[in-house]
């Protein structure tokens, strides 16, 4: 039975609010929360109705006894009468039920792409695993202020490492710990990780994947995502993507090795600059063009922009 | 069939390996760099690959092209029937011989006939391996770098560096037998070979003769004349008509050759004694004519002279100009020997005094004079003084005072002998027998035998030679009504030139007899002036005028030499001492003047090489006693080459004769490296664009 509840944080002054997220997390690398401190009034908010256990802010797939009137109803004899709308069988002299949304927790996971290709780092800047690791542990740390389930999916050739959604500050401690010891596989098949993942899960929530998307197939991950959006789990897509990838460097000639046991390639940049921009582009075209035909919620993320200004914009833009 | 001027430079070829070599040598070396998106970048160059091959196909194309057209360009094609050169490794030995005469200093297409030889020696005189050479440069005498041949290429550069032509005539056969003892000389198995680079005059090269040369020697005639004869004006003479008299008027000539094609009006400008004067006429085509105009000249003595053609622009400048002398006599003194009374009556000699001095009286002119002598008390003095000497019936001469005569005839005196007597004919033989082998009469005169003479005519006259020359067409109505008495008769003498009788009676008898003698001239003139018409003529004055001057002519001064030739002039006897005299020669000239001694007769002057064109005067105390003008040689002025067939045909001698066309012909076939060249930028340039193309 779902409760209807209220967010824990959302009347506390910021320093009360600050002194009990850093009781839940653990201080590690990639949490900063002094950064963090600017998105304390922020709240990750789904765009769809989500179905929990547990009594939170989010609305719920059900309706409930919340305090929020959604309708009225005809009552069916064997139904709880604290529900019947006694004015309303007063004036009409039928009985109604009066409906109410039920507000229920979200249940977010956090998918990390851990293949070879999220190592680039180019000559700036982190690499892509860093800053998803970056991106990751503030989102991990905004959704347990908010009294939310967080979990954690490492990524490669296969699942690699799964922590179920969990709200208490150890588990969330937990996930940002593991989120810091990530290491990158050659390997990649998103795919199969994706369809292993979904497998695991049990219940519905919210899937954020953190993926440069640099995948043989992408028709068969975008196949294995879909899954996740029939069984009605809210997927967001962060496609990372490096500066230095979008555009091939400047000098005569480079033997260009690749992060995944591809080999490398001798070639002058400036013979293929123009057709390499173009197939990178195509690429991200065709990622953002099959997330949103997917039903996904699609962001390019730039390494180049700081994980806080992309994390305040993405939770401004989901709060609007 | 194509040659190499340079085939060596073949060896080039190898270099198109360069841009095969250059690509791997400065491909740059990649820098490794770490990329996620490899698959992009694979995706990318495998889609230029095709585009980049096709490039690389055509650059290397171009490229290698480009290398083997500058090695092709370097190696000088020729397209023709150039002979293969031999190129054995055995010794060589290579003599070659450059015209340096005036004629290789005409232009044509602006460009010296000579230039285009040193260039065709130039390439003979190159370093090949067993192979020495020479060079000889050929002018009136040959200059050989090297008593033989050697190998020091350099050295022979360096003497045809500053080789110019010269105002001397080719001696060809002093060439040829240097060049032939050369190659005589050489190892009997080397190979021998003959480089004679000239422009081949026609008046040089008839002569021809290469028997001095070995039998094996391989002979290489490389023309540098144009393919048409370039067209060339000339003075090819100056000088005085005649003998220049001091006060009198003379007829300056002027002889200009016309060797071009067509008609030319010519003007030329003769500047002497401090005059100048114009001289204009009309020039056929391939002849040479003569222009004169009267002068004036004042002064006596050597007169030095330019004359220059006027606003013409020819193949051969220098021959425009020609320096020239002119020995202004003072006026005439004849000497008459005769025993007839000097009082005037109808005597041969009284004719013959009013004949020789016809114009005495006449006011204001130096006069001419008779001196007459009595044969028998002869005054040595006033004979020698004399400038002619008129002999009529002189009696029997004793042999002294033939002796005397004939002195004077050798050292340049004119004698005229008015013969009719039998002591006449035996004074001549006498004479004759003095002169022994210089003095070669035509015919004996004997006293007159048989039928007496009489009412004899003249029946034949060489009428191109003076007297006659200049009485043209009137010379036959003038001669008809002559009737002559008297006389001796004549009888051919074998040995003797024909050509020196002159007019012959109708007996065959001989009338007018010209001999030249040593220096000087005898004219028998076998007529008995008292008893024929002759004297009662028209044409007695100007008969004996013109006769009294072309006895005069030979010491009329007009002494001209070629330039670079040997020169040897016995001095006048009045020059004096060879210590007392001084040679100079024009301004601003360093040419060696030849030395001045003394010999029995006189001074001498030997000078060995007459320097350049000029005036050359012989002073004592500043006073000219002699002058010479040296000058270009005629022969030099005629461009028109020979047709080198007659030399390899006839005059080759059976021995291998080359033609070879370096100075005309192969400036235009060797052209291809040119059009080579610019086939080479062209690639180049297509290079460049398909590099823009394909952006790169």
């Amino acid at each position: 039975m779902p409760r209807v509840g209220r967010a824990v944080f959302s009347g506390l002054p910021l320093m009360t609010a600050l002194a009990s997220a850093s009781s839940i997390s653990r201080r590690g690398r990639f949490l900063d929360l002094p950064a963090l401190a600017a998105l304390e009034r922020m709240r990750f908010v789904t765009r769809n109705q989500i179905e929990c256990a547990f009594s939170g802010r989010h609305r719920s797939r059900r309706q409930g006894g919340s305090t929020e009137f959604v309708d009225y109803r005809q009552y069916t004899p064997g139904e709880d009468l604290r529900r019947l709308d006694w004015k309303v069988l007063g004036r009409t002299g039928k009985p109604f039920v009066r409906l109410y949304q039920d507000e229920t927790n979200l249940l977010c996971t956090l998918a990390i792409d851990a293949s070879g290709s999220m190592q680039f780092g180019g000559h700036r800047g982190p690499s892509k695993l860093e800053y998803a690791q970056w991106l990751a542990t503030g989102m991990s740390h905004v959704i347990a202020r908010q009294q939310d389930q967080v979990g954690l999916a490492v990524l490669s050739g296969r699942l690699r490492d799964l922590i179920q959604p969990g709200g208490t500050s150890s588990h969330v401690a937990g996930i940002q710990d593991r989120i810091e010891r990530l290491t990158t596989e050659p390997a990649t098949d998103l795919a199969v990780a994706m369809r292993e993942l979904f497998a695991r899960l049990s219940q519905r929530g919210v899937l954020m994947v953190l993926s440069d998307f640099l995948v043989d197939d992408l028709d068969r991950t975008f196949a294995s995502l879909r899954l996740f959006r029939h069984r009605r789990w809210e997927v967001i897509l962060l496609h990372l993507i490096h500066p230095d990838e979008e555009q091939l460097p400047e000098g005569l000639a480079y033997r260009f090795e690749g992060l995944e046991n591809e080999g490398g390639t001798d070639c002058s940049p400036a013979q293929i600059r123009d057709a390499y921009r173009k197939r990178f582009e195509d690429h991200a075209t065709a990622v953002r063009s099959l997330a949103l035909a997917g039903g996904c919620d699609y962001r390019r993320v730039s390494t180049s922009i700081p994980y806080l200004q992309t994390l305040g914009t993405f939770l401004v833009e989901r709060s609007g | 069939m194509m040659n190499f001027l340079q085939p060596w430079y073949l060896l080039g070829l190898a270099a198109v390996v360069l841009p095969v070599a250059v690509h791997y040598l400065t491909r740059p070396r990649p820098r490794r760099l770490p990329l996620s998106t490899i698959r992009f970048v694979r995706e990318a160059v495998q889609q230029k690959r095709a585009r980049h091959r096709l490039r690389d196909l055509i650059i290397l194309t171009l490229r290698t092209a480009a290398i083997c057209l500058i090695v092709w360009a370097f190696a000088r094609p020729l397209i023709g029937a150039r002979p293969p050169e031999p190129q054995e490794n055995g010794n060589r030995v290579r003599i070659v011989v450059l015209d340096q005469s005036q004629s290789m200093a005409a232009v044509s297409n602006g460009v010296w006939a000579f230039e285009r030889a040193r260039a065709a020696a130039g390439r003979r005189l190159s370093f090949e391996p067993g192979l020495s050479a020479d060079l000889i440069l050929a002018g009136a005498r040959p200059r050989a770098t090297f008593p033989s041949p050697s190998s020091n290429f350099a050295a022979m550069q360096a003497a045809l560096s500053p080789a110019a032509p010269l105002s001397e005539t080719l001696n060809l056969k002093a060439a040829i037998d240097l060049a032939g003892d050369m190659l005589a000389r050489a190892s009997k198995s080397a190979q021998r070979e003959l480089w004679v680079i000239s422009d081949f005059q026609r008046s040089n090269w008839t002569s021809a003769d290469f028997s001095p040369l070995p039998t094996d020697t391989r002979v290489h005639l490389e023309s540098v004349a144009p393919a048409q004869p370039p067209e060339n004006l000339a003075i090819l003479r100056v000088g005085a008509q005649g003998r220049a008299e001091q006060g009198r008027e003379v007829r300056l000539e002027a002889d200009v050759g016309n060797y071009s094609q067509s008609p030319r009006d010519v003007r030329v400008e003769v500047s002497v004694a401090g005059a100048s004067y114009r001289l204009e006429g009309h020039c056929p085509p391939g002849v040479r004519t003569t222009l004169s105009a009267s002068a004036l000249l004042p002064q006596a003595g050597w007169q030095a002279g330019e004359a220059r053609l006027l606003d013409v622009r020819d193949a051969l400048a220098a021959d425009n100009m020609r320096p020239f002398v002119v020995h202004v006599h003072p006026p005439v003194v004849y000497a008459l020997l005769t025993r007839d009374s000097p009082e005037p009556h109808p005597s041969s000699s009284h004719f013959l005094e009013r004949a020789l001095v016809p114009d005495k009286a006449l006011a204001g002119r130096p006069a001419e004079r008779v001196i007459r002598l009595d044969p028998a008390a002869l005054d040595r003095d006033m004979l020698s003084t004399a400038d002619l000497i008129v002999l009529d019936h002189p009696g029997r001469l004793s042999n002294e005072a033939i002796k005397q005569l004939w002195n004077l005839m050798r050292l340049g005196r004119g004698v005229l002998y008015v013969a009719c007597e039998a002591a006449d004919a035996s004074n001549l033989g006498v004479l004759t027998g003095q002169a022994g082998a210089d003095l070669r009469m035509p015919v004996e005169f004997v006293p007159a035998q048989g039928r007496p003479r009489e009412d004899t005519f003249i029946a034949s006259t060489r009428s191109q030679d003076a007297p006659f020359r200049a009485f043209g067409d009137q010379l036959a109505a003038g001669l008809a009504p002559l009737r002559f008495n008297g006389g001796l008769d004549s009888r051919r003498v074998n040995g003797g030139l024909t050509d020196d009788v002159l007019a012959s009676y109708g007996d065959q008898s001989a009338c007018l007899v010209v001999t030249r003698c040593a220096a000087g001239t005898l004219a028998v003139l076998n007529v008995d002036l008292s008893q024929s018409n002759l004297v009662a003529s028209p044409m007695f004055v100007p008969l004996m005028s013109e006769l009294t001057a072309r006895l005069l002519s030979r010491t009329s001064g007009q002494d001209e030499i070629a330039s670079g030739q040997m020169f040897v002039k016995e001095l006048p006897p009045d020059a004096g001492p060879a210590a007392a005299l001084s040679v100079a020669g024009p301004p601003r000239s360093n040419a060696a003047l030849g030395t001045l001694i003394d010999s029995d007769s006189g001074a001498v002057w030997r000078w060995p090489e007459a320097g350049p064109p000029g005036v050359y005067m012989v002073r004592h105390d500043q006073t000219p006693v002699y002058a010479v003008a040296s000058t270009i040689p005629t022969e030099e002025s005629d461009l028109t080459p020979m047709d080198m067939s007659v030399l390899k045909d006839r005059l080759a001698g059976g021995r291998s004769v080359l033609i070879e066309d370096a100075g005309a012909s192969a400036p235009g076939r060797d052209t291809g490296w040119s059009w080579i060249a610019v086939a080479c930028v062209s690639c180049m340039l297509t290079e460049i664009a398909a590099l823009k193309f394909f952006r790169t």
